[in-house]
């Protein structure tokens, strides 16, 4: 039996150990509790760890994998999910005071689905308060890997964290402007937002209904895939899920990556990213076409009608979501949550409905576009990971903005669509901060953005890094 | 005939919004927090009036839904 490092294992590469009998499902969830121990007192992306359950769970699959039995790719697999998803029997937070003590009756349609694979649930992870964008005082960062000093991004920030530094072999977090993809850029690990509808919602808490997604953050795009497939699948609970739509990660191989056509917004490239992020993207953009058929430059809707669009359903639907804790403990909340809360409180319908108006004109919009390129490419960020000093404003090339502000306006407009997009790691700084790039494709193509982001991770034939904090310290279980 | 623009002052609206939240919704906002809030609520009420003055008639909303629902008619 030959040792394997668990910190740079992938879930397909852990599924392939099981069934060569290299590895056992208790053995790999036992290394990870351990790391987790052994790390997390430092980066708290963990709010609670389901040891006992965890041990349990794997113990039943590594005796039905010596009795023959495999359920799948996620069978036996270590995973922890962004506590905003109910968990029956384990407390789910929010990180947030307001939901500090509860514990759900019943999981997520997701948690379910993931438990019915055979995956192992580690516990449950920080995040952003009630996935705002503001870290509760209470709870604390998830502290970055990659450099302490700087944030891990949100609002899946422990999501974000625990995969990149090996705690777990991926996690699910959730995206309602970019808080999948923005954490997985800064931390340096695969985050895809699925089409809106293709995976449940059901038991996860909204932050807005028409703008939230579930998704699986992972080290590599493959593992994206099989984590997508576990999840996703008609939820009639759901109001917003789309019936007869399924995932394969499988279909990911069909696709003719060559024959694929890109498009670049390079008005936004020009406008809105910072100068050095800016020329590590256009390197993967040339790395990548090389891999396609072509690569042209698009003009995408006006950035400001997007990130007005967005704020004017952001904002009112999460204060709706809201008023209960807001009218009876608003003393609860981080300030800056209570403050965005407070003021989505004040928005007109109309301007509510208008938003939702022109977002029928905008996805028809970017449906034109995809009549001339199948992926659209762009930052994931508009900067690297900022300092976690900054509180309100970001600074791109010399010119601040409003934090929100800065990083909606990239990964906020395939909310407003509801079509996917993935985070996949395409370099680093000069400081040595990883750098995401995005791509973006039509509804219910996940498996095109994957495929083509898969090819982009082959060609830039990057081994798996690990952040300089764990690097050194990783286990190796036989 | 063309509609004349409508002239917002979103700071008076800012104003008269967040004086809605307390009895409107029984949130705890005295003078003090009134004053943290207008900046972020003009903000925000200016996303709002641009979008309101520059959508077409005639255009329905598109809701929670399957995407294909979204497609204009």
């Amino acid at each position: 039996m030959s040792a394997v490092d668990v910190a740079a294992l992938t879930i397909a590469e852990a599924g392939a150990a099981f069934r060569e009998g290299r590895l056992s499902p208790l053995g790999l969830t036992e290394a990870y509790l351990d790391r987790i121990q052994r790390f997390d007192g430092e980066l708290n992306s963990f709010i609670t760890v389901t040891a006992d359950q965890a041990r349990a769970a794997a113990q039943l699959a590594t005796d039905e994998l010596a009795a023959g039995t495999n359920r799948g790719a996620l069978y036996g697999i270590p995973l922890a999910y962004k506590d905003l998803i109910a968990t029956a029997g384990v407390r789910t937070t929010s990180a947030s005071r307001i939901h500090a003590n509860r514990i759900p009756r019943t999981d997520a349609t997701v948690v379910k689905a993931l438990a019915a694979s055979g995956a192992v649930m580690l516990g449950k992870l920080n995040m952003l308060e009630c996935a705002y964008g503001v870290v509760h005082p209470d709870f604390g960062p998830a502290l970055n890997p990659w450099s302490t000093a700087h944030s891990s991004g949100g609002s899946s920030s422990g999501s974000a964290v625990a995969v990149a530094a090996g705690l777990c072999l991926g996690a699910l977090g959730t995206d309602t402007g970019g808080s999948i993809r923005i954490p997985a850029a800064w931390c340096g690990v695969v985050g895809h937002k699925p089409t809106y509808g293709l995976v449940s919602r059901h038991g996860v808490d909204a932050l807005s209904w028409s703008l939230d997604h579930v998704g699986p953050m992972t080290r590599t795009v493959q593992d994206a895939a099989i984590l997508l497939e576990g999840i996703a699948g008609y939820d009639p609970r759901d109001p917003g899920s789309a019936p007869n739509r399924h995932f394969r990660a499988a279909d990911l191989d069909r696709v003719e990556v060559k024959r694929l056509r890109v498009g670049v917004p390079r008005a936004l490239l020009d406008s809105a990213v910072d100068r050095e992020l800016r020329g590590l993207v256009e390197q993967a953009i040339e790395q990548l076409a090389a891999q396609v058929a072509t690569v042209e430059t698009v003009d995408l809707p006006s950035s400001a009608e997007l990130l007005s669009v967005e704020y004017m359903i952001l904002y009112p639907e999460a204060a709706a979501e809201h008023q209960p804790w807001l009218r009876t403990q608003p003393e609860d909340y981080a300030p800056l949550t209570r403050e965005r809360l407070e003021a989505g409180s004040t928005i007109p319908a109309i301007h509510y409905i208008d938003a939702h108006r022109r977002r029928r004109v905008l996805i028809e919009q970017f449906a034109q576009i995809h009549e001339r390129v199948d992926v659209l490419v762009l930052p994931s960020a508009p900067i690297a990971a900022m300092p976690l000093s900054a509180t309100t404003e970001l600074t791109i090339n010399g010119e601040r903005t409003d934090i929100f502000d800065g990083l909606i306006r990239i990964t906020g407009p395939f909310n407003v669509t509801g079509a996917p997009a993935v985070s996949v790691p395409c370099g680093e700084t000069a400081d040595g901060l990883p750098v995401g790039l995005q791509l973006a494709g039509r509804h219910f193509e996940d498996h095109v953005v994957l495929a083509a982001a898969r090819e982009l991770e082959h060609a830039r034939a990057a081994a798996l890094q690990l952040p300089p904090l764990v690097v050194d310290r990783s286990l190796e279980v036989a | 005939m063309t509609d004349p623009p409508i002239s917002t002052d979103t700071y008076a609206a800012s104003r008269l919004m967040i004086e809605t939240l307390a009895p409107l919704y029984g949130l705890k906002v005295d003078a003090m927090r009134a004053a943290e809030l207008q900046p972020l609520v003009e903000k925000l009420l200016r996303h709002g009036a641009q979008l309101t003055q520059s959508t077409p008639p005639d255009l329905e909303p598109y809701f929670v839904g399957p995407p294909s629902r979204a497609r204009a008619t």
